[in-house]
């Protein structure tokens, strides 16, 4: 193999470079081909991962269904739930579940001891509510504080802020959810400890919204710090940059600066690690559903694990990832969006 | 693609209709309303920061119909004057002395005293237009070329111009106007549709022009507007200088490139740490820097060559290199030039055969068994050639102490040998203080880093030298230095091989000079002609 | 294009806009790197020394006491069952730190096999190796976590796994790079035209350079291993009551707050905190350095 040292593509290349608005929407579609034809061969192989662990799991699944009935039950009894949990194969257990999924049957939970299909579907909306509204919350944020941050770098602000952003990176976010929980409702009673309503309320927008706050501002604080610290130095190298310089000494205003010349350039590397970062923020989001009983599809994640009802785990597990990777692909293709020079085809 | 043809066809034929003063050469005064002349006159320009002091008690006169060039190795200042007269100096610098624009409408503005805000309402990019060091850089990547001169345009239509010093056009805000303005920088109109990545860097420096130009401003500060740039796009842009200068404006260039200030300059200012040196016409300052053509070596045509017969490179499936023959004979200095990423580091990789071929082979004299290249040739053999690469941050491994950097390979070579006398000799003749092999690389200069390099490559003692683009990224006075040394290890009968875009230096030092050619089936090489040494100023009336 | 990348070193001098000259960045100065190592050796003397000085019996518990408010006799407090939070704290630092360390380096070693594996075979194992850690990736670290404490149960090994098989893609990623680059960048090419052979370029030059950024590698593993073994203990899948990592304690906290014990929450998040700041303080930069 020749290796090859000019890095620059000949003049040539570079002007016919330039694409259409058509071929990059084209190529953008292909992005999104490619991410959803790489996303089956993972779910497949994360799905056979939880069956063939579950196999191997030295505890006894009839047991853990029958909690502290199992003393009780006679042999009978115990082969009939055995029966009913299928004493297979898992691979035959497995290929089952597969064959079921696209119809909706994912099987049967035996911690919720309800149609997985149907947990999913009623936990999953409130996740998606959950990290949406979270991570708006800290884009906005990591926004402001990133460029107050900036314009002023010898300000008390952007140094209380530095240091403060990187103290909260190190705190985990079940800490996060934690201490807001012993602050803002156990110790001022300002706002609900947990769960979506009060004991017994309705499912209204008032109580929803009420008990929405807290979990949503622990998963904006435990996102915030990379977030700002990431666009803090884009920010900061970016108003550094020859091209803002010279768009000020073009007599272009400061706002118009900030808001077209700064911003989009810092968003591009924040923007490129997003993709990276998506997993852990719905590991982060959920943590913060156990933390506040909120309940999500994370929620439910660890209770199936507790419980060991694979078929859960599987759906869950499965499902969160695929968040984790649609979220991916939405940054990427924000990416595109933005900054002309990303090459849909190379993501 | 086909409209904007379209366009431009349509818009050269009504051009007559407004003052297009860039690339015709108008001159002032054919047209009563065209551009507001302005002088700016700097006296006494002194600013120090910190315990530095980066100018000392500078005076220019800057006139209109003129270009001015203030001309200096790099850390000589000149780039802080362009810093003082626009108000980008960092915090904290003391400045001192006087900077007065004045307009032919009698309005006076002092520029170092101006606010900060009244500056960026009323003077920036409409009484002094500043194209900032970089010039590649001066576009922000998330936006075509033509949404920055767009935007420039809608700064007319905020609030009227403070200082009377408006153009005609103003208000006319309309794409006509910015095709013809590139036009006239010689800008196709389809670059305006194009990211900043998809053009060149001869071409973004014009473009970064014609976007200090948008509102015809009567003062055009330029600084280092040829930095990077090939001696072509450097030729293209020091045109369109000295036709907006044509055109009745003033033009400040800051630039460390002697060629540059030869063809477009009227008066030159040298500048060297922080204080004017000399100043007066380009042909009185510049006397001393005509390059000195060293007289041409004569080398025996059997003496011994690093010879490449047909050697042809592809990457993936595109040809890189045509089938190349090239020899270079032992006390001999052949130049290698050509446009960028055309495939000049290639073939001097090929030389050094640090890659193999795709095609052809590199022969060497008294090179055993067949032609191999990189780890598969003996050590011995590959340090008959030595191969100095353009970035010296990259070359060298940044854990170590220069010194260990330096003398490795030679000791590996040769346990025996007193390499430390023999590094400190190297590093006397390179002009490298010993005292600084004992840093590591992130705390030298590239300069220095590249001496140190040098010196790495001639303890070796090669009898072939590959030296890619090695002066490149260098001040001039390290460049020289270098350049001196590889003279003399020709003269004392070693073969080198020089890469570089820098024709004026190849010129000078080399016995002959290549030229690279892009080609559709991968570039091809052909001898260099003869420069052109007209000037591209115009007198002023 | 670029303007003169390899200006002087010399004081800064070359004027820039005004107010950006030196941006505040979120990174340790060498004085920080200081404090951190010096509370790190403080925090670990800590998980070593108490105990060993204060020999209480774990298991003992003392409801009669209750929860008790930090005093001078309980430094941290007392936990709902009367047991001091200052030895408790050590004894959960202690198994913490272990399972995390011994996570990390599992992780760093899986990581320079297969990124050893994929680049000097390369081909299709290369693509395949690749593949597998772009999946892993993609997966939240946390749910194969769950997943694997699901099934296994929580045990050190079951932590000490679980942190390897999840975070070994970086160091595969590394190695993978580094080992390739030697044929590409500058350097290792400078190398070659010097004569060094290829044994004498990976011992003065690659494995140097490799074993500094491995070491970094683990070191900013370990807290993020930390926070692994705390987090999945904390949902109860980790570490068994009877082994009082920072995790258990976090959860019998987070349970103690509703009666107003806040300190029972407050010693171990912040022994958590700290050990996490100070690691990653004490590396702060470093990953700059190494990768010039």
């Amino acid at each position: 193999m020749t290796t090859l040292q000019d890095a620059a593509p000949p003049p040539g290349a570079r002007t016919t470079g330039s694409r259409t608005t058509g071929s990059r929407a084209s190529a953008a579609l292909r992005l999104a081909g490619r991410r959803l034809a790489w996303a089956l061969p993972l779910v497949v192989v994360i799905s056979l991962a939880v069956f063939a662990l579950a196999a191997v799991s030295p505890t006894d699944a009839a047991a853990s269904f029958l909690g502290a009935r199992d003393e009780f039950a006679g042999a009978a009894a115990r082969q009939g739930v055995e029966g009913l949990l299928g004493d297979r194969h898992w691979l035959a257990s497995w290929w089952e579940w597969v064959v079921g999924a696209p119809g909706g049957d994912l099987g049967w939970s035996t911690s919720v001891r309800a149609d997985v299909g149907a947990v999913v579907a009623a936990r999953l909306p409130w996740t998606l509510l959950l990290m949406v509204l979270g991570l708006a919350l800290a884009a906005v944020l990591g926004v402001v504080l990133a460029l107050v941050a900036a314009l002023r770098p010898h300000g008390v602000l952007a140094r209380v802020l530095a240091g403060g952003l990187w103290a909260l990176s190190a705190v985990p976010s079940f800490l996060v959810a934690t201490t807001l929980m012993a602050v803002l409702s156990l110790g001022l009673g300002w706002l609900p400890a947990g769960g979506l309503t009060d004991p017994g309320a309705p499912v209204t927008a008032a109580q929803v919204g009420r008990h929405l706050v807290l979990p949503v501002l622990a998963v904006a604080l435990s996102q915030l710090p990379w977030i700002a610290l990431h666009l803090h130095r884009a920010t900061t190298d970016q108003l550094r940059t020859t091209s803002t310089e010279a768009a000020r000494l073009r007599g272009v205003p400061e706002r118009r600066v900030l808001a077209r010349h700064v911003l989009p350039g810092a968003a591009v590397p924040t923007l490129a690690i997003a993709g990276a970062r998506l997993p852990e923020v719905v590991a982060g989001s959920v943590l913060v559903e156990q933390v506040f009983g909120w309940p999500g599809l994370g929620q439910g994640l660890v209770q199936a694990a507790l419980a060991q009802d694979f078929a859960l785990l599987a759906a869950a597990t499965v499902l969160l990832t695929g968040v984790a990777l649609l979220g991916g692909l939405l940054a990427d293709l924000a990416l595109v969006r933005i900054d002309p020079r990303t090459d849909p085809d190379a993501l | 693609m086909a409209d904007t043809t379209t366009t431009a066809t349509t818009t050269a034929g009504t051009a007559p209709r407004t003052g297009r003063g860039t690339g015709s050469g108008s001159g002032p005064g054919t047209d009563p309303h065209a551009h507001a002349a302005a002088t700016v006159r700097v006296r006494g320009l002194t600013i120090a920061h910190g315990d530095a002091v980066v100018l000392d008690g500078v005076d220019l006169d800057l006139v209109p119909g003129t270009v001015h060039a203030v001309l200096g190795t790099s850390g000589a200042g000149k780039s802080t004057v362009v810093a003082a007269l626009t108000g980008t100096l960092p915090r904290g610098t003391r400045v001192e002395g006087s900077a007065v624009l004045e307009t032919t409408d009698g309005t006076r503005v002092d520029l170092l005293g101006a606010p900060r805000r009244a500056r960026r309402r009323g003077l920036a990019g409409r009484v002094v237009g500043t194209a900032p060091q970089g010039a590649g850089g001066a576009f922000t990547p998330t936006m075509t070329v033509g949404a920055h001169l767009r935007e420039v345009q809608r700064v007319a239509g905020r609030g009227r111009p403070r200082l009377g010093a408006a153009h005609p056009h103003l208000g006319a805000a309309s794409r006509r106007q910015l095709v013809e303005l590139a036009h006239a920088a010689g800008a196709e109109p389809g670059w305006l549709e194009r990211y900043p990545h998809q053009l060149s860097g001869g071409q973004l420096s014009r473009l970064g022009l014609v976007a200090a130009m948008v509102h015809h401003p009567p003062v055009l500060l330029a600084d280092e507007p040829t930095a990077g740039l090939d001696a072509e796009a450097t030729r293209t842009v020091g045109a369109l200088l000295a036709a907006y200068a044509a055109a009745g404006h003033t033009v400040l260039v800051i630039t460390h490139d002697v060629a540059l200030a030869r063809q477009t300059a009227h008066l030159v200012t040298r500048v060297a740490r922080g204080r004017v040196v000399a100043q007066g016409a380009p042909a009185d300052v510049l006397v001393d820097d005509a390059p000195v053509a060293r007289p041409a070596r004569s080398v025996a045509a059997d003496a011994p060559a690093l010879v490449a017969r047909a050697v042809a490179a592809v990457r993936g499936d595109r040809p890189v290199l045509a089938p190349t023959d090239l020899a270079v004979r032992r006390g001999e200095v052949v130049g290698l030039t050509g446009p960028s990423g055309v495939g000049k580091s290639t073939l001097a990789a090929l030389l050094a055969r640090l890659d193999p071929p795709d095609g052809g082979q590199v022969v060497l004299a008294g090179a055993p068994g067949p032609e191999r290249a990189g780890f598969d040739l003996p050590p011995a053999e590959r340090r008959r050639v030595a191969w100095v690469s353009q970035h010296p941050h990259l070359a060298v491994d940044p854990r170590l102490p220069l010194r260990r950097t330096v003398e490795l390979p030679a000791r590996l070579a040769d346990p025996g040998a007193d390499v430390t006398a023999l590094v400190t000799g190297l590093a006397g003749r390179l002009g490298l203080d010993p005292a600084l092999l004992d840093r590591r690389p992130h705390e030298v200069s590239g300069g220095e880093l590249q001496r140190a390099c040098v010196v790495r490559a001639l303890a070796l003692a090669p009898e072939f030298l590959v030296l890619d683009e090695v002066t490149s990224m260098l001040d001039a006075a390290t460049a020289a230095d270098i350049l001196d040394v590889v003279a003399d290890e020709a003269a004392a009968g070693a073969g080198v091989l020089l890469v570089s875009h820098d024709v004026a230096s190849l010129r000078a030092v080399c016995d002959r000079v290549l030229k690279l050619h892009p080609g559709a089936g991968g570039a091809v090489l052909r001898p260099l002609p003869d420069a052109d040494p007209t000037p591209l100023r115009k007198d002023p009336a | 294009m670029r303007s003169d990348p390899y200006a002087p070193a010399r004081p800064a001098i070359r004027p820039r806009p005004v107010g950006v000259i030196t941006a505040a960045r979120p990174r340790a100065l060498p004085a920080g790197r200081v404090v951190a190592a010096a509370g790190l050796v403080v925090l670990v003397l800590y998980a070593l020394l108490v105990p060993v000085l204060v020999p209480v019996d774990l298991d003992r518990v003392d409801y009669a006491t209750g929860p008790t408010p930090p005093s001078l006799a309980h430094p941290f407090g007392t936990d709902l069952a009367g047991r001091d939070l200052l030895v408790r704290g050590a004894h959960g630092l202690r198994v913490s730190l272990v399972a995390a360390l011994a996570g990390a380096t599992g992780a760093v070693v899986l990581g320079c096999l297969v990124g050893a594996a994929c680049a000097l075979v390369g081909g299709r194992l290369d693509r395949w190796g690749m593949r597998v850690v772009d999946g892993v990736n993609a997966v939240p670290h946390l749910l194969l976590g769950i997943v694997v404490a699901a099934a296994l149960r929580g045990s050190l090994l079951t932590i000490v796994l679980v942190v390897a098989a999840t975070h070994w893609t970086q160091t595969a990623r590394l190695v993978r790079a580094e080992l390739l680059a030697l044929g590409t960048r500058d350097f290792y090419r400078a190398a070659v035209s010097l004569g060094l052979t290829r044994r004498q370029v990976l011992r003065h030059h690659a494995a140097p350079r490799l074993a500094a950024q491995l070491a970094v590698a683990l070191g900013l593993l370990v807290p993020h291993a930390v926070w692994h073994e705390s987090t999945l203990t904390f949902l109860g899948l980790g570490l068994p009551p009877h082994q009082p990592s920072l995790g258990a304690l976090l959860d019998l906290g987070q349970q103690a707050l509703l009666s107003g014990a806040w300190w029972t929450l407050a010693a171990p998040a912040g022994l958590l905190v700290a050990v996490t700041l100070c690691l990653a303080g004490c590396l702060a930069g470093r990953t700059e350095d190494h990768h010039g």
